[in-house]
């Protein structure tokens, strides 16, 4: 968090399958946060069941998670903007 | 009542055969679709485990009370410490501890939680954690994996566990410190002049204590099979006298006799099938002086089957012990009689990496 109060930047981070069930089972989440990184962090506090299962104990998105920033490709550092939308998708294996 | 608690690459499968020699059928499922690597009942609470590697959310470690087909609970703490720049790659297995309300649970990599609250909350045992050999520390084939656990029957302090490959681990102070017990163990996969040194790569494969004598302790190596009696400060290689091979993984001890183990040997490293297309438990009564061959009832031919290292387990005691092992290609066999005879107990199940009774 920001030195002296909240992120300005309000995001909302989709979820889906068994993720979405420990969010309390609900799809999407509006959330403060000045990157994806934060965004995530703040998904686990809100949520602490989700806690290791989108980031890994040292806070690295898991290695067969997929994040989409309106609909791009991004990773745990990409700086978010009002209103951006955040997939947390599961990589597609097999096939 | 058996009931054998079978971990899958497709999930968990509980089996029970009803009444003692009945027909094996499948009561339960869980996890469909998920691997588990590895679940046991704790006989004392009655929970049933489960470790569970996603592919996509990583390890953890579940537990139910009820039925096994319903709500299953997460357990806390199942993480490395933050900071260290590491995150848990698989939880190998689970066992319980002497103490009550103790259990311990080995992973990747070369990780021991331990338990105090029968397995709702686990911390990593920071005794082994901090060892300053660990940087050196070298995986095997599965991984830097923690696979084997073995408490002392009545003494909680004194604990043995195994670390493909930094070797074997002991501690009599319920695992606050920790000493290597790899005396003995030749590495031969090393040149000659490498063996001895305490840093090299100790490739165990499996380790079991023989109940009725815990300073017993039989172990399957990368090459060959040793024995230790005292404790685990030193081994004897006891794998010369007939077996087919010096390679493989599953391991079990007769409670009842502590001469008496099992083994089910693969070909070799390169080529991990049934030497000579044979299913065949191989036993020692004589502490491994001699091994023969048990097969009565087991394909015989063409079956170039593998079994995984956690994949065999015993029940019972005796000429009642019962013994029961998976393959990769599904099929579950298992012998009520001490492996005297054999039968096939489920066709199709997906494949196995773990099977243990309760």
């Amino acid at each position: 968090m920001p030195e002296g109060g909240q992120w300005a930047t309000v995001a909302v981070i989709c979820v889906r399958g068994p993720i979405r069930r420990l969010a309390g089972d609900q799809a999407e989440h509006a959330l403060a946060a000045g990157t994806v990184r934060e965004g995530l962090s703040a998904l686990e506090r809100t949520h602490p069941p989700l806690r290791g299962w989108i980031l890994d104990e040292q806070g690295r998105v898991r290695r067969h998670i997929n994040i989409y920033v309106n609909g791009e490709r991004a990773e745990a550092a990409t700086a978010l903007a009002p209103s951006d939308r955040v997939d947390v998708v599961p990589a597609i294996t097999g096939g | 009542m058996t009931e054998l608690a079978v971990g899958t690459k497709k999930g968990l499968f509980l089996l029970d055969d009803g009444d003692p020699g009945g027909s094996f059928r499948i009561g339960a499922r869980a996890f469909p679709g998920e691997p588990v690597d590895f679940t046991v009942r704790d006989r004392r609470s009655g929970r049933l485990f489960a470790t569970v590697t996603s592919p996509f959310y990583g390890p953890k470690i579940f537990f139910c009370d009820g039925d096994p087909g319903g709500e299953w609970t997460q357990a806390a703490g199942v993480s490395l410490p933050e900071g260290c720049g590491q995150a848990l790659e698989r939880i190998w297995v689970i066992a319980p501890g002497e103490a009550e309300g103790t259990l311990y649970a080995g992973g990747d990599p070369g990780v021991l939680f331990e338990s105090a609250d029968d397995g709702a909350s686990w911390t990593v045992n920071e005794g082994l954690w901090s060892q300053p050999s660990r940087p050196d520390w070298q995986p095997g084939g599965g991984g830097l994996c923690l696979h084997s656990i073995c408490p002392w029957p009545g003494d909680p302090d004194r604990l043995a566990v195994a670390i493909s490959a930094a070797g074997i681990w002991l501690s009599d102070d319920r695992g606050r410190t920790w000493r290597r017990g790899n005396r003995g163990l030749s590495p031969e996969y090393v040149p000659e002049e490498a063996r001895e040194d305490e840093d090299t790569p100790r490739c165990v494969h499996h380790v079991e204590r023989a109940p009725g004598r815990p300073e017993r302790l039989f172990m399957q190596f990368h090459g060959g099979v040793y024995r230790s009696d005292d404790a685990g400060e030193s081994w004897s290689d006891v794998g010369a006298g007939g077996l087919p091979s010096r390679f493989g993984f599953p391991l079990a001890v007769d409670p009842a006799d502590s001469d008496s183990a099992y083994l089910i040997p693969l070909v070799a490293d390169s080529d991990r099938t049934m030497p000579e297309g044979r299913v065949r438990v191989w036993v020692t009564r004589d502490a491994g002086v001699s091994w023969s061959p048990l097969g009565d009832g087991l394909p015989a031919e063409h079956a170039y089957l593998t079994v995984l290292r956690q994949a065999f387990c015993r029940a019972g005691a005796g000429d009642e012990l019962g013994l029961f092992f998976g393959a990769t290609s599904g099929e579950l066999f298992g012998s009520a009689d001490a492996g005297a005879s054999w039968r096939s107990l489920a066709h199709r199940l997906p494949p196995i990496y773990s099977v243990t009774a309760a």
